[in-house]
């Protein structure tokens, strides 16, 4: 009975995904196209991707951005609000490492200095094609249980 | 009745991008705002001043990702009067270029982002959809999407083809047409109407008083524009009009928006087909004298004033960066009193905001770590082409 | 034209058409006031502030409306003692460029209301400030980022 509770559950993560955007001191590129993969030409949600406000329904966290001192509380926040499993896909150069603003006295750095990040996508700004790329990849990644 | 205090965002679903406004509500009516901005502060303007001239430009332009052009084209005009370079007539045209398609794109991003908040996603989904065909040009012309890197310090890095004008050209007319049907939207549409007409109201007055820029301004009467009052580039030769609507809610920014996308194209037809001849940059030295210059240039959003001061060597002296967007916050804790809370997202996003340009950046100069993994760098580059025969050690 | 600005205005230069530059003559607030009320110059574009190594520059640039003209009044303030008249009474917008140079530089302004800050964090340490020319990140601001 457990174990089919838990497929399903699995079936549900996989195949519709509900994801929440947070902007943690990002230059709005990567925000734009994180928004443009969701419009007609891209159209991430044919994968049951779903952009949601909340994160208590949200599985995967999308951050775009270094982090900025200001935002990490926020984001910690967040971070800690979302339900188990969760994932955390970190958008552009400066979520993944800090990218042009590396070294800035607001900037903390990459994402991954606060939370564990699961999947990378470069880029200044990645393209639209990249995310969804990255989105196929992480979810393909859950599939396989790891 | 007791007054509460509801606080929006940081994050929150209707604001794309961080910024915190508390809002006092009597019942739904909000009697106060107070705003908290800096979410985004990185330290950009400290940075610059580790950074060449050069490379300055293309961190001011990662100032903000939808306005980047703006911010690049602000600066170098900034260096270029410092330097007294006499930028090509062809490098300002293409300037002219991209700036106008970059206005489409924005107007049309915050089309779909303010139907959005009234709850109308299929116009949403519609006009990003149309945007589509401008980011198109865009990666036509710079071969990429956000950051187009065109400007640099005495003209552009990029060069428009023959092929690639008739391409363009060939977009602008779908585009027009699908503005048209916009603009059709925008007069008739009843619930656009209901949800937008009398709502964050601004009489000319206050936004005089309050220095409101752009669109913003323009929607309350005020023909403010850049563009006509103190040309740059080849703004002065265009002919093209200043919209405005006296209507000061968010139906007139709405009005404002989407005809200024005609307008934009109307530009795009007066230049690109007559590009003028001759080279796309002049030479820059790497020192710049010393001097100082201030720069206004009409961003999507607005009045975009860029200060930059040289001491005559190869980094700037001081960059300051004032994107439209601060300039519109004092309007906005205005217009949000009075009104009702469902409508607080809708205010703001009216004036576009862009919260990461407003709290733009300082970089760290001096125990920064970029500039010693620049000389880093370039000693471990001369030390590996001197294996190789090659000595780079007196180049600069 | 310049010459109508003599009793407010010295050293004044016209350095490119639509662009003046200026130092007041007298209290700056008082300057201010006159431009905006006589003269027209009903637009403040913004104010910089900058440390040249003896003085902090303060600039207003300003602009009317009708021709386009950009004035920037130049003031000075020592760094001994920091400390001006603020001219939100006059310019509201100049609230946001006030409190930056409060955070960024440590300029003090006379009558500017207690407010949240901008644009530093919220728990950035008392006395730091990043635009200052001998600025280097302190213990507190690294030890923060760790």
């Amino acid at each position: 009975m457990k174990s089919i509770r838990k497929q399903v559950a699995a079936w549900a993560r996989t195949s519709s995904p509900w994801a929440i955007h947070f902007n943690s001191g990002s230059c709005n590129g990567c925000d734009i196209e994180t928004v443009a993969s969701l419009t007609p030409r891209f159209d991430v949600e044919r994968f049951g991707v779903m952009l949601h406000g909340t994160p208590r329904h949200a599985d995967i966290l999308i951050v775009t951005g270094a982090i900025s001192k200001q935002q990490q509380d926020r984001l910690l926040r967040i971070y800690n609000q979302m339900s188990n499993p969760k994932f955390v896909v970190a958008v552009g150069a400066c979520a993944a490492g800090g990218g042009v603003l590396q070294g800035c006295y607001g900037v903390l750095g990459g994402v991954d200095k606060l939370i564990p990040v699961d999947l990378y996508v470069p880029g200044c700004p990645p393209r639209p094609e990249a995310l969804i790329d990255g989105i196929v990849k992480l979810l393909g990644g859950i599939k396989g249980g790891k | 009745m007791p007054k509460i205090t509801v606080p929006l965002g940081p994050q929150h679903p209707a604001l794309k991008e961080p910024g915190n406004f508390m809002l006092i509500l009597e019942g739904e009516e909000i009697v106060d705002a107070t705003l908290r901005l800096g979410y985004n502060h990185r330290g950009i303007e400290t940075a610059a001043e580790s950074r060449n001239f050069v490379q300055a430009t293309y961190l001011i332009e990662r100032v903000c990702g939808i306005c980047s052009h703006a911010h690049a084209t602000c600066y170098v005009t900034n260096v270029e009067h410092i330097a007294g370079l006499e930028v090509p007539k062809r490098a300002q045209a293409i300037r002219v270029v991209v700036g106008e398609l970059e206005r489409i794109h924005s107007h049309l991003l915050w089309l779909g982002v303010a139907a959005h908040e009234i709850g109308f996603d299929t116009l949403f989904m519609y006009s990003w959809r149309d945007r589509e065909h401008v980011m198109d040009a865009l990666e036509t012309i710079s071969g990429n999407r956000v950051h187009y890197s065109m400007n640099t310090i005495g003209g552009v890095r990029r060069d428009i083809s023959k092929e690639d004008l008739d391409e363009i050209l060939k977009k602008l007319s779908v585009l027009e047409e699908r503005t048209k049907y916009y603009i059709k939207l925008a007069t008739q549409e009843p619930t656009l109407h209901a949800r937008t007409k009398g709502v964050g109201m601004l009489p000319t007055k206050e936004a005089l008083k309050r220095d409101a820029c752009g669109p913003l301004a323009r929607a309350s009467a005020i023909a403010r524009d850049v563009r006509k009052d103190d040309p740059s580039l080849v703004y002065n030769q265009l002919d093209f009009k200043v919209i405005t609507s006296d209507s000061c809610d968010v139906f007139g920014r709405l009005y404002v928006r989407v005809f200024e996308i005609l307008e934009s194209v109307k530009i795009l037809r007066q230049v690109l087909p007559y590009l003028p001849e001759g080279p796309i940059a002049v030479k820059t030295p790497p020192k710049i004298p010393a001097g100082e210059w201030v720069t206004r240039y009409e961003a999507p959003r607005g009045e975009d004033v860029h200060y930059v001061k040289s001491d005559g060597g190869t980094n700037p002296a001081r960059v300051k960066v004032r994107a439209p967007t601060l300039a519109n916050f004092e309007s906005v804790a205005y217009m949000l009193k009075g009104d009702q809370l469902a409508d607080a997202p809708l205010i703001i996003a009216a004036i576009d905001p862009c919260f990461s340009c407003t709290d733009r950046a300082t970089l760290v100069r001096g125990g920064s770590s970029n500039v010693e993994l620049m000389k880093d760098l370039r000693t471990r580059a001369i030390e590996y082409y001197k294996k190789k025969g090659i000595d780079f050690s007196k180049v600069s | 034209m310049t010459n109508q600005f003599e009793t407010l205005l010295e050293e004044v230069i016209v350095k490119a058409p639509r662009r003046i530059w200026a130092k007041p003559k007298g209290a700056l607030y008082d300057c201010v006031k006159n431009l905006k009320e006589k003269y027209d110059f009903n637009h403040l574009c913004t104010i910089t502030g900058l440390e040249n190594g003896e003085n902090f520059e303060i600039l207003y640039h300003m602009a009317q409306d009708k021709t386009g003209n950009l004035l920037t009044v130049k003031d000075l303030v020592k760094i001994e003692k920091p400390q001006t008249k603020s001219i939100i009474d006059l310019f509201p917008c100049a609230v946001w460029y006030e409190r930056e140079m409060l955070d960024l530089l440590g300029i003090k302004f006379e009558g500017l209301p207690a407010g949240n800050r901008y644009p530093l964090p919220d728990d950035w340490p008392e006395g730091e400030h990043p635009l200052r020319k001998n600025w280097k990140p302190s213990q507190a601001v690294q030890k923060e980022a760790e």
